[in-house]
């Protein structure tokens, strides 16, 4: 990922140890420890959301920003009666020197990671196109959202993916009347705003390789006996410039898979790969019900004194 | 919010400098001090804090000694200064060095070694890391180290830190004020005594460009060395002890 | 659910074939005849292959010295991939006017690169660049297993030193039960599918993508398809191969 960052061989080994005996640089101790998620949502504000891994000392590892905006579009010609939808991905100077000089060119992780979340929302439709359609093939909502690294020190993926669906969860867009092909568009002063549609919740996540043996080695032997690579969730930036391969898997709730890729690199047995996606499941549960949890949190402290005001009555009460 | 006794005596870029003030002439400017030129206009030999930090003075062999201690990451070489540099590519005269991530690099010419010969060139690999100083600073040229002591000729602990094989290496990060206070401002190296006194025995290589080089007989030892010099780095003095009995239990005594 | 019948109750595909057969799969050496050209004397040999539908051409340029200075790696030679899919070779005329690669063509060059990164014996060729030049004429469904195919035909055939065979294939399921191999262009179209590449037609997966909807368990089956099927194209690859270098020995003797 990075280009201008220098590893020296020690450091390489240092950290290749560590890994093998499953401790990590950052204190955890174990490979598939993850590091502490964090959410936070702006109040008042729809859909602006920082989200943030923390390492166990309580500094911040990764930071990301998601803010979802949106507005009224002409529609694609060929889908007049869906809205569209956009991601963008942005890691500049901010993140770290080594983005400096990035180009969109194939070679680049951060295209290819922009891309892997954008058609993972995209392509499973988790995101209702067709409800965001106010008039066909004249006006349609086009939802963008903006991804700010703001620091970075490895998980981009995962981050990504759970800022993008916590921020379409919680935005809300603003209502609209159609008269006579008239559209109004209503403040949040005027009328409460709309939740989007959002079908089913995917999160990715980053298993990444790395190679015990010489590369001759391991292409010839069978692996599904031996042992070739380590497996570890949630890299720092320093492991994620060592490893050799990566394995990504985008689930949701339902035991689905909304996206796999193993995008070259180290080769893995094909008993491994499906345990790995097994494995993913549970991870992906949990992290689930952290977002809504963050959610519905966030949702009552703003809805403080919705019970003064509404017109349920206790019947039960007492 | 009372302003500490060091505090007063921080410097910030436009201040006038106290050997300035009191006439006070200095031999030797270190880090943070700027020198400006005798030229047509100004016809005096001025000197200029260029960083925020406080400023110190010290007198060796008779000779007044100027440094302004300041902390930052980036590493700007200075002549005399220990380093531990980075291998990154080798040429038919010279190593190519870097000193830190993201800076320009610095040459480690093969006739800088002991013993020197046209044929007796050492062999490093790209990635090795070489203890070594910081030569000549020049404006035009990259800074060129050196693996030896110049005027004698001896390799006086400079050169290849090693990675034996029943050694466990690592290397540290670090700010470059902790750097220097652990050589420098630590008289009889404090931090790292304390840490002997609790049984680790290591060995390490502080180099002022924020590296430090660790080295001990096991991975556990040298994770918990790694990580009390971590975290010294951020916290209070009074607080040392602590951290290194709680980082000591945590990884070796288990 | 969907408009056509993909696999019907006598066991075919909408094409005839059973649902593990592949397609027909056809490869050939050196398709320019001015073999001794003084611009492709050295090391470039064109490769061909045609899988069902799918045309591709792959050159590859190089072990070479790199252009650019600044891109020399002196323990390793860098590996780059550049994949032209031509306008015509869709049924509908590609009406992008810019002749820049669209998104997925430059995922497509990611993951090659990736993967053939650790196939090469990168190591034998320091401070040089390989560059696989793919030109794709005619698609149909798996383009992405037919361009790997061709790029492992095109490396053997110019002497590029690589461990072992990649064969990529397409896998696509039906009703949730029927894993169809080798997808033709309608059933990619509206089938759950995904590509899966291994070496040398072992269990070793070194490539897999899945961009559609896909239970998850079912994916023990999708793999084991996937793996067969890929197997199998190894041995056609292999016989093809051989019978290509033939000719390569008759003028060596």
């Amino acid at each position: 990922m990075a280009k201008d960052l220098e590893i020296s061989n020690i450091e390489k080994k240092f950290i290749f140890d560590l890994l093998a005996s499953s401790q990590r640089l950052d204190g955890r101790k174990s490979l598939l420890e993850q590091r502490n998620l964090n959410i936070v949502i702006t109040p008042n504000k729809f859909g602006d959301i920082y989200i943030e891994y923390k390492r166990l000392d309580g500094s911040i590892a990764t930071r990301l920003h998601c803010k979802v905006t949106s507005e009224v579009v002409k529609p694609k010609a060929q889908r007049p009666f869906e809205g569209t939808f956009f991601i963008n991905c942005e890691f500049n100077g901010l993140a770290g020197l080594n983005f400096e000089n990035y180009k969109v060119g194939s070679n680049s992780d951060e295209f290819y990671y922009g891309r892997l979340i954008e058609s993972m929302i995209l392509r499973s439709n988790a995101l209702d196109l067709e409800q965001l359609c106010i008039i066909a093939g004249l006006k349609v909502w086009n939802i963008r959202v903006d991804v700010h690294v703001l620091e970075f020190d490895g998980g981009f993926l995962e981050l990504a993916s759970i800022g993008c669906m916590t921020s379409l969860l919680h935005y809300r867009r603003p209502d609209v009347t159609v008269r006579n092909e008239k559209v109004t568009v209503h403040s949040f002063d005027e009328k409460e705003g709309v939740k989007l549609g959002v079908l089913h919740i995917p999160i990715a996540l980053q298993f990444n390789l790395f190679q015990l043996k010489e590369t001759a080695e391991i292409i010839k032997s069978n692996s599904s006996i031996e042992n070739n690579e380590l497996v570890a969730l949630d890299c720092t930036l320093k492991e994620d410039l060592l490893k050799d391969g990566e394995f990504i898997i985008a689930l949701n709730k339902n035991r689905e898979i909304v996206q796999l890729n193993k995008p070259g690199g180290l080769p893995i047995a094909a008993l491994k790969l499906i345990q790995f996606a097994h494995m993913a499941l549970p991870i992906i549960e949990e992290i689930t019900s952290k977002m809504l949890k963050a959610i519905e949190i966030d949702e009552r402290q703003r809805n403080k004194y919705g019970h003064l005001l509404s017109a349920e009555n206790d019947r039960y009460a007492g | 919010m009372s302003v500490s006794e060091d505090s007063k005596n921080l410097i910030i870029p436009g201040d006038i400098l106290a050997c300035e003030r009191d006439n006070q002439t200095v031999d030797i400017i270190g880090q943070g001090i700027y020198l400006s030129f005798e030229n047509h206009l100004y016809n005096n030999n001025k000197l200029y804090p260029t960083h925020v930090g406080i400023e110190n003075y010290t007198t060796k062999n008779n000779k007044v000694i100027a440094t302004l201690d300041y902390n930052s990451k980036r590493y700007i070489p200075q002549q005399g200064d220990y380093v531990i540099a980075t291998v990154t590519n080798n040429y038919s005269t010279h190593f190519l060095c870097t000193l830190n991530n993201f800076s320009s690099t610095v040459t480690l010419p093969y006739a800088n070694f002991p013993q020197a010969t046209k044929k007796n060139r050492p062999k490093y690999e790209n990635g090795d890391l070489v203890y070594c100083r910081v030569k000549t600073v020049d404006t035009d040229l990259p800074a060129e180290l050196e693996c030896m002591d110049s005027e004698t000729g001896n390799k006086d602990g400079f050169g290849l830190l090693e990675q034996e094989k029943s050694k466990h290496t690592a290397v540290l990060d670090c700010s470059l004020a902790y750097a220097r206070e652990l050589l420098f401002n630590d008289k009889g190296f404090p931090l790292l005594s304390d840490m002997v006194k609790k049984n680790l025995s290591f060995e390490v290589a502080i180099g002022v460009n924020g590296k430090i080089w660790i080295s001990t007989a096991s991975l556990l030892e040298t994770l918990c060395v790694y990580k009390i010099l971590s975290k010294c780095e951020k916290s209070n003095r009074d607080s040392i002890l602590q951290i290194i009995e709680e980082t000591v239990t945590e990884y070796v005594k288990e | 659910m969907s408009r056509f019948e993909f696999f019907t109750s006598e066991g075919l595909r909408i094409d005839g074939r059973r649902s593990g057969e592949l397609k027909n799969f056809e490869s050939s050496i050196t398709t320019t005849s001015n073999f001794a050209n003084f611009s492709r004397s050295t090391s470039t040999n064109t490769t061909y292959l045609q899988m069902g539908q799918n045309k591709v051409l792959v050159t590859i340029n190089g072990p070479k010295e790199p252009t650019n200075r600044s891109k020399i790696d002196i323990t390793k030679a860098t590996l780059t991939t550049t994949i032209n899919i031509s306008k015509f070779s869709k049924v509908n005329r590609n009406t992008n006017k810019s002749n820049l690669p669209d998104k997925q063509t430059l995922e497509w060059e990611y993951e090659i690169t990736q993967l053939f990164s650790k196939i090469v014996v990168l190591e034998t060729y320091p401070k040089s660049t390989i560059s696989i030049n793919v030109t794709v004429l005619q698609q149909d469904g798996g383009l992405l297993s037919a361009i790997i195919n061709c790029i492992t035909t095109a490396l053997i055939n110019n002497s590029v030193q690589i461990y072992d065979i990649v064969t990529a294939v397409s896998v696509g399921i039906v009703d949730q039960k029927h894993f169809l191999l080798d997808l033709n262009h309608l059933e990619e179209q509206f089938l759950s599918s995904g590509t899966i590449a291994t070496i040398g037609g072992s269990d070793e997966v070194c490539l897999m993508r899945i961009r559609d909807k896909f239970p998850l368990d079912l994916i023990e089956e999708f793999v084991q398809v996937g793996v067969q099927g890929c197997s199998v194209l190894k041995h056609i690859i292999i016989n093809q191969v051989k019978d290509m270098n033939l000719n390569k020995l008759v003028e060596i003797q």
